[in-house]
This record gives structure tokens, C-alpha cells and sequence, in this order.
């Protein structure tokens, strides 16, 4: 039942997709309902992420969207890891919105995106987080399952 | 899910001639229509979520979860905020939130059903889920449809032990069980059960599907038909005022388009609709004359034969009373009729439907004098039957009130009761004080000092005596030993002072 749930949810959420996306934002695949890759790239002129184009990846589990999806940025050749100070250089997001305590089921891919399109357009700081090797070298939880303590408000 | 008084798709209400709607004959009987056998029950329930909408939906009516039009909506008490009642209980199951602006959200009585939103549910038009039935409705008769009508809702197979799902239509006991009866693809060559042939071409045919001539999209061969009927935008149709001679066929889109902006036949439609309205009205006004004119000719008639008749205009219609009077020629009539007009002004208070507007109408067409009091006395009665409903609704109001009434008094009743229950814990409390004083009289002095400690607590009513008991010195005490002494003695501490005499109070209460 509740895998017809997401896979209906998400038939939804791409034929809405495949009609209009909002500006700097692209789907790249979407051929099943477990997996897509969505471009996304920053709009305004800041100088950290201007001209680049990053990869993002969504994994559905059968329990969305009242669990969140699983959003990592993904490393290709022309397609970098974003600079910020909450994403780190593996790909892993740190934002609320994708914990379990941040997410809604009202949210989906389109509002996921934008949200990490206004995230890195409100950035200024050309840093990874702290601990960032520490973490890419020891990590290997799942991205939704670390335990994240939100504590930064400006992003 | 509709209401459930909602009704039934196909069946008119039937308005009685009092205005009045009689439910029970509205009231299908599912069962004689369709069949007496009880497999008839559908073996699956269709999903709300996946129904197509034939017309679009505003976006406002679907739900934030699961993005399609809301199946029994709830609205959060709080903040607004409208989901399905499924999905706003499973988001709940992993927080108990409101999903858009997370205020605390408790699913047992933060939530209600929004009357207007249902209703608006209710008035989408939405095509029937089962295979090859093609029917659109409105969403509020879709269960009913799908549970009792449509021909192609899967219910059990008639064969009491087979137990799979079998269209509706083919659940016939006169065929059997027809998942054993097997039956060849006519496109694959393949051998299918015959109850299962449907979904054989749904699904599993080898040549599923076709390419459309018209539209080059992949269709289910068996659908192709339909597809090209209905479906299929490329394929071209004629004009839909084609019947008043406009030339155009074209592709469905461009068909569409031209019938809503450029077809000129359009006005001839309009025209052509005007014309059968004024037709018909014309024709309605004809036969009013034609009654008329037949009336006129009865009385015509009637004035020359009778003779009592002369004195007035045949078609006099303000002066049905006096026709009255005229003839009966007597009192009783008049009375009769005084009784009459008294009654209809009564009724006319009651319901403004006119119906006394068309009787002076008719007057002149009663063959005779007899044949008009009985008519009026059939009014009477029919106007007399409607009173006496008013009168059984009032009752029931009244009872109604009453009822609530007798059940404040009742609650009001039980209050007093344990009041005076409080009342005689302290009445016979007080009195075991005074006996026991009475009992330690004779006892030394420091006796009392320990006494009032237990008198504190109880209750209030005792304050007085209290206060005036734990002063504390000896004075007090034998102050207060004298009182008890003196209400040992009866009526006699009555002529005490006054401040004793409250002191007593509460024990002669």
C-alpha cells in the first residue's frame, strides 16, 4: 500500500515537473520512482558558484513523502561538490529540511531544489564544514540517518 | 465517502403536492435491481487516488501530501489547513504536526470535516475506474455507482469456492465459474481464462499494444476503438453544430477551438435553441387557451340550464362567495362559505403556494353546486392533514424542550441533594462534638486544649465556633464549655446572645 502511495506521489510530482520547473533548476533522469538526478545551479552573480552546474541525487524510499527523501550532491567530472559550509565534501547535506525532524510531507522535489538553490545563494563563506575530512573518512551512515545537530539559522 | 443521505444517482426526489420530499420513497433497493444473489458486493475497493478527473481540478482542492483531489477532506481546527483524512493521519503517525506551518496538531480533536469542501469534492465530475466502463459522474454517486451499478466492478466469481474476482456483468450463475472455462487471445493465440481476458489485454498480451494511426501513441489494442471515439486528440472529428451545416472537421484540439471561438454556426445553435424554447411555450399557452375556451363553453352551457346561474357572469371569478351564497340561497351555505374563506386565509398564512390563486379560476367549470363543496371539502381535508403534521412537528419541538428542561431540573435536583447531604455530615459532626464535650465536662481544665485541632478540619461551617474555641486561654474554652452545656440543655440556649446563637447555627439547620 503504502510503496503505491509514493509511487502515485511521485507520478504526480513528475508529470507537474516534466510541464514546468522553476529557472536554474533541470531534471536530468527520472526513470523509475526510486532515483532521479536533478541539475540545479545558482541564479545571481555571487562569485563562489557562478557558472557552475551541480548534480543533485534523490532517493525515495517506499514511505515518502511522510519520510524525507535522501538528497546527496553528487561528484561528476563537470559536475563539482558546491563550497559551503554545511555541505560536505563527500556530497552530504546538512539542512534541516531533509531530517527527519525538518521534513514535511507537504514538501517535494521542486521545493527541495529551490531550497538548496537559496541555500547556496545566501552563502558567502568559501569553507567546508568543520570536521569535514574527519567525517568523509570515518562516515558510512546513510545521509538520513546521521544525526545532524542544526544549530546554524542564517542559511 | 458522500453522505449518506445523498441521492441516489438516476432517481429524481419525487416532490409530494405539499412541497414536502417523502424519503422513503426515494430510497432505492439496491438489491432488486441488480440482482438478488449476495456475491454482488464489489471484491475490491477502488482508490480515490488514482481516479481521473475529466475536467481540471483547481489546485486548491488537492491535497498537499499526496497532490490529488482531497478523499474525505479533514481541516485542522488551528490554522486551516485541509488534508485526506489518510494522508493527515499517516504524516500524524510520525509527528504530530501540521505538515505546513507545524503547529501542534492532535489527530482525535483538532480535526474536522469541511462541509464546503466536500461539497465541492462532490460536484467533480470524474470517469469510473473499471475497465471498459466509460461512464462519467459526479464524485458523490461514484460508491454508489461502483458498489451496486457498474457492470464491470469486480465482485466474487459466483462459484462459492472459487473465491477470485469476476467482472459484474459476467457473474452470472447461469455461468458458472469462469476462471476455469478457458478461451483464446484473439491478438496473441495465447489460452486465458475467460473471466481473466480482460486483464490478459490490459497487461500480459504479447501484442498489447498498437500505435494510433492518428496520434502514433502506444494503445491497448482491445481499447483502440474507444481510443480513436474519445480519446485520441489527433484523430479528426466533425464540429458538434455540424447538424446545423457547419462544414468543419478537424483534429479534436483544433475542433475544440474552433467551436468555442470561430464557429459561426454557433449563433444558428442559439437561434435554433430560442426557437424550440418559444415553440414550446407556445405551445403550453395553446393549450391554456384551449382549457379555457372549453370552460367557457361548460359554463356557457351550465348558465343556460340553470337557472340560479343568471344572476351572475358565468366567468366571475372574485365573486366565487357570493356564486356560493347564490346558490345555496340559505344560511347554511353562507356560513359554509364565511368558513371556507376563514380557513383559506388561515392557510395562506401557512404556505404562500398559491394554491388558492388558481380556485377563482375554476369556478366557473363545477357542473354543479355539490360538485364544488366537495371539492372544497377535499381541500379542506388535504389543507386540514397538513395542519396536523405542523401540529405533530410542534409536538415534537415541544417535547423536545421539555425534555431538556426536566434534565437541567434533574441536574439541578442532584446538586441540591448532595448539598443537603454536606449539610447533615455536618449537622450530625456538630453533634457528636456537643455530646462529646458534653461527655468531658467534667474533666480538668487542660482537657480542651487539644480538642479544637480535630474541629479545624472538616469544614468551614465550623469556623466560628472553632476560633472562638482555640483562642487558647482558659477563658475561652469554659466560654465555650457553657454554650455546649447550654445546648446540652435544648431549646433553652436559644435565649443565649446573639453571637452564641450563630455559633448553634448549623446543628439546628
Amino acid at each position: 500500500m503504502s510503496i503505491q502511495f509514493a509511487t502515485k506521489r511521485l507520478g504526480k510530482e513528475l508529470q507537474k515537473i516534466q510541464n514546468y520547473l522553476p529557472p536554474g533548476i533541470e531534471l536530468v533522469s527520472a526513470d523509475n520512482f526510486e532515483e532521479w538526478l536533478v541539475d540545479i545551479r545558482v541564479l545571481d552573480e555571487n562569485p563562489l558558484y557562478k557558472g557552475q552546474i551541480y548534480r543533485l541525487k534523490f532517493k525515495f524510499s517506499s514511505s515518502y513523502p511522510i519520510e524525507p527523501p535522501e538528497v546527496v550532491f553528487v561528484k561528476l567530472a563537470d559536475r563539482p561538490i558546491p563550497m559551503h559550509p554545511h555541505i560536505y565534501s563527500n556530497g552530504i547535506i546538512c539542512l534541516d529540511l531533509l531530517g527527519h525532524q525538518g521534513w514535511s510531507p507537504v514538501q517535494n522535489v521542486e521545493s527541495v531544489c529551490m531550497s538548496l538553490q537559496s541555500m547556496l545563494t545566501g552563502n558567502t563563506k568559501n569553507e567546508r564544514p568543520p570536521g569535514d575530512e574527519e567525517f568523509v573518512r570515518a562516515n558510512r551512515l546513510r545521509p538520513n540517518q546521521i544525526d545532524f545537530y542544526y544549530h546554524d539559522n542564517n542559511v | 465517502m458522500p453522505p449518506p443521505n445523498t441521492p441516489e444517482e438516476g432517481i429524481p426526489t419525487e416532490v409530494t403536492a405539499s412541497g414536502s420530499t417523502t424519503p422513503t420513497e426515494s430510497i432505492p433497493n439496491p438489491s432488486s435491481q441488480i440482482s438478488s444473489t449476495p456475491e454482488q458486493t464489489p471484491a475490491v475497493l477502488f482508490d480515490y487516488q488514482s481516479l481521473h478527473y475529466t475536467q481540471p481540478v483547481d489546485e486548491t482542492l488537492n491535497c498537499p501530501i499526496c497532490r490529488t483531489p482531497f478523499s474525505t477532506p479533514l481541516t485542522a481546527k488551528k490554522c486551516g489547513h485541509t488534508f485526506c483524512s489518510a494522508c493527515i493521519f499517516r504524516a500524524l503517525g510520525t509527528q504530530p504536526l501540521c505538515p505546513i506551518d507545524r503547529q501542534p496538531l492532535d489527530a482525535a480533536r483538532d480535526l474536522y470535516l469541511p462541509r464546503i469542501i466536500q461539497d465541492q469534492l462532490d460536484r467533480l465530475e470524474v470517469r469510473c475506474p473499471n475497465f471498459g466502463c466509460y461512464k462519467v459522474l459526479s464524485r458523490d454517486l461514484l460508491d454508489a455507482h461502483y458498489a451496486r451499478r457498474c457492470e464491470y466492478t469486480l465482485v466474487k466469481c459466483p462459484e462459492s469456492d472459487c473465491g477470485k474476482p469476476v467482472a459484474r456483468k459476467n457473474a452470472r450463475p447461469e455461468n458458472g465459474c469462469l476462471h476455469v472455462k478457458d478461451t483464446k487471445c484473439e491478438y496473441c493465440a495465447a489460452t486465458v481464462a475467460e473471466a481473466e481476458l480482460d486483464q490478459h489485454y490490459e497487461l500480459s498480451c504479447e501484442v498489447k499494444t498498437v500505435e494510433c494511426t492518428q496520434c502514433h501513441e502506444d494503445v491497448v489494442i482491445q481499447h483502440m476503438s474507444r481510443h480513436l471515439a474519445h480519446e485520441c486528440l489527433q484523430t479528426p472529428r466533425p464540429c458538434k453544430y455540424s447538424i446545423y451545416g457547419c462544414p468543419v472537421v478537424a483534429k479534436q484540439l483544433a475542433v475544440e477551438d474552433h467551436e468555442r471561438v470561430y464557429c459561426s454556426f454557433k449563433a444558428i445553435h442559439r437561434l435554433t435553441r430560442e426557437r424550440s424554447e418559444d415553440r414550446r411555450k407556445l405551445h403550453e399557452l395553446k393549450n391554456q387557451l384551449d382549457a379555457v375556451i372549453e370552460r367557457l363553453n361548460r359554463a356557457e352551457q351550465a348558465s343556460s340550464n340553470n337557472l340560479s346561474f343568471t344572476g351572475l357572469p358565468p366567468l366571475a371569478p372574485p365573486n366565487r362567495q357570493g356564486s356560493v351564497v347564490d346558490m345555496g340561497a340559505d344560511n347554511s351555505a353562507s356560513s359554509m362559505g364565511a368558513l371556507t374563506q376563514g380557513f383559506e386565509t388561515n392557510m395562506n398564512l401557512i404556505d404562500n403556494t398559491g394554491a388558492a390563486a388558481p380556485m377563482p379560476y375554476n369556478t366557473g367549470s363545477w357542473a354543479s353546486p355539490e360538485d364544488y363543496m366537495l371539492a372544497q371539502f377535499e381541500r379542506i381535508e388535504t389543507k386540514i392533514e397538513d395542519l396536523r403534521k405542523l401540529v405533530m412537528e410542534l409536538d415534537g419541538h415541544h417535547n423536545l424542550r421539555q425534555l431538556n428542561d426536566i434534565i437541567r431540573l434533574n441536574e439541578q435536583l442532584a446538586d441540591l441533594g448532595s448539598r443537603v447531604g454536606v449539610l447533615n455530615m455536618h449537622t450530625s459532626w456538630l453533634m457528636n462534638v456537643q455530646r462529646q464535650s458534653r461527655g468531658q465536662q467534667p474533666q480538668p481544665q487542660p482537657q480542651p486544649q487539644p480538642q479544637p485541632q480535630p474541629q479545624a478540619q472538616p469544614s468551614s461551617m465550623s469556623a466560628s465556633t472553632n476560633s472562638s474555641a482555640s483562642g487558647g486561654d482558659d477563658g475561652a474554652s469554659s466560654r465555650t464549655q457553657t454554650r455546649f452545656q447550654g445546648w446540652g440543655d435544648g431549646r433553652r440556649s436559644h435565649s443565649a446572645s446573639a453571637r452564641r446563637s450563630s455559633g448553634e447555627h448549623p446543628p439546628r439547620l
